[in-house]
């Protein structure tokens, strides 16, 4: 049982890393001037982890993938950016998963929006102002597609036995 | 889909709805516009939009915040990327740009908001 978390946690971090590598070559500079900004796209790891594994699984595959990522070309910016939103997602998901009338698409939609909070107060934090909120009612609407299209992902990935 | 989850995509919307008025509508509506200039949260430059100045800012890299005609832009900038010179010119009070690898921020400040300020 230990072997089979730890091949699962292995290659759900190679997933997460796959896919915040990715997540780069998404112009989304062209919307929100903010370089390091992501949509969240390896959030889709951290809740299926969460629900598949347990809360401390994830959140060590979600520290392990901010860090590695930046091997791989990313700034201390993106670093500060990623780790940020995703330990702001990671709360709230886990937050949301007690409420019972969320299904994992309501969690997912949750981590989301806590996503893009993290990363706009890391950027404030940056640039010591608070007008970079600006951008944030477009990243909470992005954040409303991605969120429920990586719940409707996970919650058809919770039907797989592994 | 359950409805909880409904009720919590009305709530990241309603969320973003308000955070967008609020900037809207509360940004200040100012004759007279002030441009400040921060590198690396420093205040390097302050004057009136009216006032044309070209400012060198060397902080991580380099680039110029141009002010001329009532409106201000970034040019020759030297960071990675370059979005702050493809964020235009801004002549409005509220608005702001940013460079975030250089850690520079422009912002046009209304002078109302200075007289509520104090």
């Amino acid at each position: 049982m230990r072997t089979k978390k730890l091949a699962l946690s292995a290659i759900l971090l190679a997933l997460a890393l796959a896919l915040s590598y990715a997540e780069r070559f998404l112009p989304l500079e062209l919307v929100i001037p903010l370089p390091g900004v992501k949509l969240g796209l390896a959030n889709v790891v951290t809740l299926y982890a969460i629900y598949a594994l347990d809360p401390l699984s994830a959140l060590a595959i979600l520290i392990l993938r901010c860090i590695m990522s930046t091997f791989f070309g990313g700034s201390v910016t993106s670093l500060a950016f990623s780790l940020a939103g995703g330990a702001l997602a990671f709360s709230v998901m886990l937050g949301a998963k007690k409420i019972s009338a969320l299904s994992e698409i309501g969690v997912s939609v949750i981590g989301a929006a806590g996503h893009n909070i993290g990363q706009i107060i890391a950027a404030a934090v940056l640039m010591r102002s608070m007008g970079v909120a600006a951008y944030l009612p477009v990243m909470l609407v992005a954040g409303v597609f991605t969120g429920v299209a990586i719940g409707f992902a996970v919650q058809r990935l919770l039907r797989i036995k592994v | 889909m359950k409805k909880g989850d409904i009720a919590a995509i009305a709530l990241v919307l309603a969320l973003a709805l308000g955070i967008f008025a609020a900037t809207v509508f509360f940004a200040p509506k100012a004759a007279s516009v002030t441009v400040e200039v921060f590198s690396s949260g420093e205040k390097i430059y302050s004057a009136p939009i009216s006032e044309n100045a070209e400012i060198p800012v060397s902080g991580d890299y380099r680039c110029t915040v141009v002010i001329r005609g009532g409106e201000v832009w970034v040019e020759n900038s030297d960071c990675p990327g370059g979005d702050c010179m493809r964020m235009g010119r801004k002549n409005r009070a509220g608005e702001t740009i940013f460079c975030l690898p250089n850690r520079v921020e422009v912002r046009l400040i209304g002078s109302d908001l200075d007289m509520i300020a104090g």
